[in-house]
């Protein structure tokens, strides 16, 4: 054997070896949270990039509302600029995250879900591009050489009706109304007449970063704090007057629901600062004086919401800090405190409308509400199959 | 013949006579020896009315001395309910009274004072301030006694604490710790390990076989409450608190800091009422070993109860 030959058997060696020890540490990585369940991937083609979500789904996901996020991984493509580099990316980042669900996490095909979001279809209506968004799905359908791969172009209400189906569990669903407060608007809405088929939509054409740019731009000369902060709350009466108490009202989710439950990354970010010790449950139980006490925190005593601060008043031996501190510092790689407070204060408006003298409505933060959908996903393709 | 008959008939009455005579003159006896016995009973008219005088003073003595007594204890109760201000001010007005009629007598010409009555007047004045200091003292003996008593009160309620403590009626596997203090008395606390076969419950006590636990306990209390916060924690061995779901949880504040529950119940509670409260918790992969239930009322630890599981 030649010294090119001995290099390309070592190379091959390498590649096999590296192969085989990357899919035994991805099978090996997750650690499973319950009894008879199954690993699923969802992989959704939005506005930004493509994401891909590795869920633990338990037995009785849909009665409890118990799934796992084990895993989280985006690659950003910019797919709603609609040209070709972009599609290309986007085609390059789907296959990839597919390949590495089935080859590396080992995640068998048909458990692997592939959407494309309402935000995609949203944009591509408007821009009259739906046929690049066509050509993507064959394209990968071909490259993937399964051309009987669903590939589902979701609308808005299909996306608000399964995240709900699938954070919310059974015995809550025909009480809570879920908002999901998202960077550009807010969307959600509940299943009124007690079956899955009927989902009544909300929507606000505000989220946090469109409040916090809103907000940037009435600042002028004076950047401060607390000039900010004028600004923000003007901005918020703004939003609170002209739309979110008609949408509210026009929901009609007030009599209707016991709970009010927030998705999105602010409801993220308001849980695990607020309520540290509860670092492995998805969902955290909050009232209005809560987060109305949590955005006096980010204006006047930021320093307190870094991750030593907060692992430093947590009491409990039990809880893992370590996992703290890291929840904590990706929240504040996210939001900085300007951002933290648009969000917040977006998030205090809506949660004033359900803020009644006599009847209190039960808030919720769900922290993984992004990835709810592969769980409704699962149950309305495979379970009920 | 005819003589014999006459005297005869002569004979009979002068007998009936002394008969007559005879038990006339007994009668009269017995008349008198009557009397002679009777007279003892008869009181002598001034005697008579000493005694009744006598009965009526010693009724009226108990009835002033009940009066009295009853008039020293009202007095008691009402210079006892203000003994330290209204006392002290009826005497010390006394005081500064004597003082300015003294003052007063002082101030007149030298011709018209009358010594005597100045140097009675000082001598009240004296005596008055001897009142006060005994006053004085007599309020700091008080003070002194309650302290007292409010020391043995509280030393008296510490053994009733902990006797009113209920006893806790638990399954063999389950050991306890005698409940804490709080505001409430909690007992019949229990705490069940359940296997679910056929759709039908049973009590386990093996891990393996677990699917849930049931616990229960008992409170009450003397007082009325508008809000009433029980939480229950239940401590995994491996120092995780066990959750029904994600949904069914959240953190609560206690003294210790801030804690996460198992199960949160909250109600109006009326003085006396016995609240019976009782909850399930699904659990997956129960592991072997001790589980700890601890029962906290407005964030006060009240009772606690472990169960071992095998």
């Amino acid at each position: 054997m030649n010294v090119a030959g001995t290099s390309k058997y070592f190379a091959l060696l390498f590649y096999v070896f590296s192969f085989c020890f990357t899919s035994l540490k991805g099978q090996n990585t997750f650690k499973l949270k319950f009894k008879n369940s199954s690993v699923y991937a969802g992989i959704e083609v939005g506005s930004k990039g493509v994401k891909m979500s590795i869920l633990e789904i338990g037995k009785n996901a849909q009665k409890n509302g118990t799934f796992n996020s084990l895993k989280d991984t985006t690659v950003n493509t910019d797919f709603i600029s609609f040209n070709d580099s972009s599609s290309a990316a986007t085609l390059k980042g789907l296959m990839g995250l597919y390949r590495t669900a089935t080859l590396i996490y080992k995640i068998p095909v048909e458990k692997i879900f592939t959407v494309i979001s309402s935000g995609v279809k949203i944009q591509a209506l408007k821009e009259n591009k739906m046929e690049m968004v066509k050509a993507l799905i064959d394209s990968f359908k071909m490259k993937i050489g399964d051309k009987d791969r669903k590939v589902e172009v979701v609308d808005v209400v299909q996306e608000a009706r399964l995240s709900h189906l699938g954070i919310v569990p059974e015995s809550r669903r025909y009480n809570t109304f879920l908002i999901d407060i998202g960077s550009g608007n807010t969307k959600g809405g509940y299943f009124p007449y007690g079956n899955t088929d009927d989902f009544k939509l909300f929507q606000l054409s505000w989220g946090t970063k469109s409040v916090a740019n809103a907000t940037e731009k009435r600042l002028e000369d004076d950047k401060s704090l607390t000039n900010y902060n004028k600004h923000l709350q003007r901005v918020l009466t703004g939003a609170e007057n002209s739309e979110i108490i008609y949408r509210v009202n026009e929901s009609g989710a007030y009599p209707m629901s016991d709970n009010i439950a927030f998705s999105g990354g602010i409801a993220w970010s308001v849980a695990t600062m607020l309520a540290p010790e509860m670092i492995d449950n998805a969902v955290v139980p909050l009232t209005y004086n809560d987060v109305a006490k949590f955005y006096e925190r980010i204006l006047r005593n930021y320093s307190s919401l870094a991750d030593t601060a907060i692992t430093k008043s947590i009491t409990s031996k039990d809880i893992d800090k370590k996992a703290v501190a890291k929840e904590v510092k990706r929240v504040n790689q996210v939001f900085d405190q300007r951002a933290l407070l648009a969000g917040t204060g977006l998030l205090l408006k809506i949660m004033r409308q359900f803020e009644g003298i006599y009847e209190k409505k039960q808030f919720y933060m769900v922290k993984n509400g992004s990835v709810g959908w592969v769980s409704a996903y699962v149950d309305e393709t495979v379970v009920k199959k | 013949m005819k003589e014999t008959k006459s005297t005869l008939l002569l004979l009979v009455p002068i007998v009936l006579l002394l008969l007559s005579l005879l038990l006339l003159f007994k009668w009269g006896l017995q008349l008198n020896q009557l009397q002679k016995a009777v007279q003892p009973l008869t009181l002598p008219k001034k005697d008579s009315i000493t005694f009744v005088s006598a009965l009526k003073d010693s009724l009226q003595k108990i009835y002033n001395i009940t009066l009295s007594q009853l008039d020293n204890q009202l007095t008691n109760a009402l210079v006892s309910t203000d003994s330290l201000a209204t006392g002290i001010d009826t005497k010390l007005s006394d005081f500064y009274k004597l003082k300015n009629e003294i003052s007063a007598i002082l101030k007149k010409p030298a011709s018209a004072v009358n010594l005597q009555l100045i140097e009675q007047k000082i001598n009240s004045l004296q005596a008055m301030v001897n009142v006060l200091k005994s006053k004085n003292k007599d309020m700091e003996e008080e003070n002194q006694r309650l302290n007292t008593m409010l020391a043995t009160l509280r030393e008296d309620t510490k053994p009733f604490q902990q006797n009113s403590n209920p006893s806790i009626s638990i399954a063999q596997s389950v050991s306890s710790t005698a409940p804490l203090l709080g505001n409430f008395t909690l007992s019949n606390m229990h705490l069940s390990a359940l296997m679910t076969d056929e759709e039908k419950e049973m009590e386990t006590s093996l891990a393996d076989l677990t699917d849930k636990f049931a616990g229960s306990f008992t409170l009450k209390n003397n007082s009325s409450y508008k809000q009433v916060e029980i939480a229950v924690v239940l401590i995994g061995p491996d120092g995780q608190v066990i959750k029904n779901s994600e949904w069914e949880t959240g953190t609560f504040e206690t003294k210790e800091g801030r804690k996460i529950y198992s199960y949160k119940t909250g109600f109006e509670y009326l003085k006396g009422e016995i609240k019976k409260v009782s909850f399930s918790l699904n659990i997956e992969n129960p592991t072997r070993g001790n589980y700890t239930m601890q029962v906290y009322q407005n964030g006060t630890l009240i009772g606690r109860v472990q169960k071992i599981l095998s």
